[in-house]
């Protein structure tokens, strides 16, 4: 078990400890709310995920089997969740007007050495949310959670070598995107 | 290997996942690879920017959201009255000696043999 998730706190929660939950969500809202927020984007959505997970917690809990990592359980329901979110508005969003296309981003800005740590990370995120959200995904695990590839490759439900190559994907989009503001480095990978 | 194919390492050398032969060629190919070492470099500093991304924190008033609906699904309901601390106070109540009054007439006291 991680982060103080003991065996006996999710135990004490399968039987209907409601206190016990409430530790629970204190343990483990971060993590959740954070893969929602970077995957969708937005505070709103990364809210009604963060709650909707904890939900499915609460009434999975009886089915989960202890032999697993009970971390990884909660991941895949967050990113299962915030798949069906996106799968929902990309079905509106064909219904109802044509695809958005790709954000470009304007190249006559300052360099990167030339901004404040400020600036530096508000391009920094501006430059994340233009990749894919299945790259924003495997990031997020990798670079911010730090998630081993084994565990990232049973959250996405892949072999370990998926979850490499992927995260070398992502890697190489978002680098593609953030060397425009890298003065002696903006050719292709 | 060519270029490319070492480019491809990038990601698998950042995470130390490179068997020892694999790192020494990697390393002898970079020593002798001034165009590989710059696009390393590159790569580098991305994934180094990417750990600058702040990790977002829920706000803490979602457990009261959380905590109602689950209370709802397992039909506790939480009432005004309780949330207000009203059976509390009647449960203390409770615990105390019922009060006792004794309610009686007085007629005061006779007096014999006046008048």
């Amino acid at each position: 078990m991680v982060k103080g998730i003991s065996q006996e706190l999710v135990e004490r929660c399968r039987e209907g400890d409601l206190s016990s939950f409430e530790k629970l969500f204190y343990l483990l809202k971060d993590d959740i709310y954070n893969v929602a927020f970077r995957v969708l984007g937005n505070h709103q959505d990364a809210e009604d995920i963060t709650q909707e997970t904890f939900i499915r917690i609460w009434l999975n809990l009886r089915n989960f089997r202890m032999e697993s990592s009970f971390r990884t359980w909660v991941y895949r329901i967050t990113v299962n969740l915030c798949y069906d979110l996106m799968e929902k508005r990309r079905r509106i969003s064909l219904a109802e007007e044509p695809v958005e296309s790709f954000k470009e981003l304007s190249t006559d800005e300052n360099p990167l050495l030339l901004l404040t740590e400020r600036e530096l990370k508000e391009k920094i995120e501006e430059v994340f949310n233009v990749i894919p959200p299945e790259s924003r995904l495997i990031l997020t695990l990798r670079e911010i959670e730090e998630l081993p590839y084994k565990e990232i490759a049973e959250i996405l439900n892949c072999s370990v070598g998926a979850a490499k190559m992927r995260a070398h994907r992502a890697r190489v989009e978002f680098k593609k995107l953030i060397s425009k503001y890298l003065e002696d480095d903006k050719d292709e990978m | 290997m060519k270029c490319e194919g070492y480019r491809k390492l990038f990601s698998d050398f950042i995470d130390g996942e490179l068997s020892e032969e694999e790192l020494e060629d990697f390393r002898d190919h970079l020593k002798s690879c001034e165009a590989c070492r710059k696009k390393l470099k590159g790569f580098r500093l991305a994934q180094m920017l990417l750990k600058l991304l702040p990790k977002k924190e829920a706000p803490p008033e979602l457990w009261g959201a959380i905590e109602a609906k689950v209370r709802f699904m397992e039909k506790k309901p939480v009432f005004f009255f309780q949330s207000i601390g009203v059976f509390e106070r009647l449960e203390v109540e409770e615990e105390l000696p019922p009060p006792t009054r004794i309610y009686g007439l007085s007629f005061g006291t006779p007096r014999w043999g006046q008048g």
